[in-house]
């Protein structure tokens, strides 16, 4: 009984886990571009006290059946949920969906390359585009101070004209997307960048609308994935789950002090 | 010198507190996809305590086995989850080359572009061979898997030529439990390949716990537990007094 106790301590911790990803997930239900995070449990590790078929009664047939102790539950994984967000009008020119599954790269402070599906650009006082956190976008674009306006097809070309030269429309530079196999293994470091792990493997690049890589929407942002009902009903799961496990936390105490009253 | 009613009831404290733990590894697991709730039973101990004038006296002992009712499928649109409907389980195998049987279906893809578990276990084709989904570099990021286990290009709908194989054991009792939702063989069956229609994509499957019913059955053993060992108090009255009447 004082391993049970341990083993619904288990469970109360993985509920708790759940609350947390839960109370995420609905803090980013206005986030551009954010993916709900699930998580997901295994049971723990087994204890053999008699193993099936190692037993023989009288007449030598073996036993069907074993003895095997569970020990409750451990977190497996959390694992980001890449369907697409509901993509809402913005008609800001600088506002960018990406239809499909691709991730822009952005220049992180440290020198290295980030990842990040929130499409809601800006320029920054050199007139790069960067991201509303101001990590530059790469490959960079610059879009010339007199630009009368900037559009981006869905094949990433940014184009558009210039006071200085108003009647032809120039190119600004192209936009590249990257995929990767298992855009699961991306670690997220907050502000909607995520980074390359081993277990995402490399980066793909190409141009957007190649190889199935995703298109370009122009002002359209990604909203979060993120359903609000459905994250509600998990959080009734989780708290239910919760109290059953204390309740099994309470009725093997009590057989404890139900044993200790055995000698008085 | 302990009588037989006296070992007898410790050999019952113990068969309850073992299904104790049996109960709260199930509610704990309450949340574990492809997890199947453990059974305690009791069974009489074939090697008796002792004969008394020729009769046998038995006592109970401890076994557990795997309650094998399919758990709810729940949707999760998630195009790496499948479920399955059948009594059938997945196969899966670890850097180690060992096998396991499974029936969790939160599959991950890892950088190889092969299908696996959490714990990196890569789900098997019905010939047994490691089941990749997607090439290195990233071709083919979408995939479907039909009823039968076909694994297609999610976009064009072209076949990969793989399919994910189900298996059938005929004695699943003999399958041992290792944690992380898989089972190894113990009895080392013929393992067959059975076609299905039963994968469903986007959905898995739950724990089958019913956290009402685990709870009605800890209320058994907690209140069976209080009555078994207050007899055993009784007893220990009983013979106290007896002492203290003899030995007067």
């Amino acid at each position: 009984m004082i391993k049970s106790l341990y083993t619904t301590a288990t469970g109360m911790k993985a509920q708790q886990t759940m609350v947390d990803t839960i109370a995420n997930n609905i803090a980013n239900v206005n986030t551009a571009g954010f993916k709900r995070t699930q998580v997901s449990f295994e049971d723990l590790l087994y204890v053999t006290l008699k193993t099936p078929g190692l037993e023989r009664d009288a007449g030598g047939t073996a036993s069907p059946i074993g003895v095997q102790i569970g020990s409750g539950t451990q977190l497996s994984g959390t694992s980001k949920i890449y369907t697409p967000g509901v993509l809402e009008v913005t008609n800001r020119p600088l506002d960018i969906a990406i239809e499909g599954d691709g991730f822009f790269q952005v220049l992180l402070p440290d020198g290295a390359t980030g990842y990040s599906r929130d499409g809601h650009l800006q320029r920054n006082s050199e007139g790069r585009l960067v991201t509303s956190g101001g990590e530059v976008i790469q490959p960079e674009i610059n879009i010339p101070t007199d630009a009368l306006e900037i559009n981006i097809d869905a094949e990433g070309n940014v184009s558009g004209r210039t006071f200085g030269n108003p009647d032809t429309t120039v190119s600004f530079g192209q936009l590249s997307l990257v995929r990767f196999v298992n855009p699961s293994g991306l670690l997220s470091v907050g502000g909607n960048i995520l980074r390359q792990t081993d277990a995402s493997g490399p980066a793909a690049t190409g141009a957007p609308g190649s190889n199935g890589i995703g298109t370009l929407k122009q002002g359209f942002i990604e909203r979060s994935n993120v359903e609000i009902v459905n994250e509600l009903v998990n959080l009734i799961v989780a708290q239910r789950a919760y109290e059953v496990n204390s309740r099994a936390i309470q009725a093997s105490d009590q057989m404890l002090q139900t044993a200790s009253s055995i000698i008085r | 010198m302990t009588s037989y009613a006296e070992t007898a009831l410790i050999r019952s404290l113990g068969w309850l507190s073992q299904a104790q733990q049996a109960i709260s590894h199930n509610l704990a697991n309450a949340s574990s996809s492809g997890f199947k709730r453990r059974q305690p039973i009791a069974e009489v101990e074939p090697t008796r305590f002792q004969s008394l004038l020729q009769e046998n006296l038995p006592t109970v002992r401890y076994r557990e086995v795997a309650d094998w009712s399919p758990g709810n499928l729940v949707p999760t649109n998630d195009q790496h989850h499948v479920a399955l409907e059948s009594q059938d389980f997945f196969r899966v195998r670890g850097a180690d080359g060992r096998t396991h049987f499974s029936r969790n279906g939160e599959m991950q893809i890892d950088v190889q572009g092969y299908l696996c578990d959490e714990g990196g276990h890569r789900y098997l084709d019905s010939a047994g061979t490691e089941l990749q989904a997607h090439t290195e570099g990233g071709a083919g990021e979408s995939v479907a898997i039909s009823a039968n286990g076909d694994l297609s290009d999610g976009r064009t709908g072209a076949s990969l030529g793989r399919a994910l194989g189900v298996f059938r054991v005929a004695d699943r009792d003999a399958l041992v439990p290792v944690g992380h939702g898989r089972f190894v063989d113990s009895a080392a069956q013929d393992v067959v390949a059975v076609p299905t229609t039963s994968i469903k994509q986007g959905h898995v499957e739950a724990s089958n716990v019913e956290t009402v019913s685990e709870l009605v059955n800890m209320m058994v053993v907690q209140r069976s537990f209080e009555a078994t060992s207050s007899v055993l108090r009784h007893i220990g009255q009983l013979q106290s007094s007896f002492i203290s009447a003899v030995t007067r």
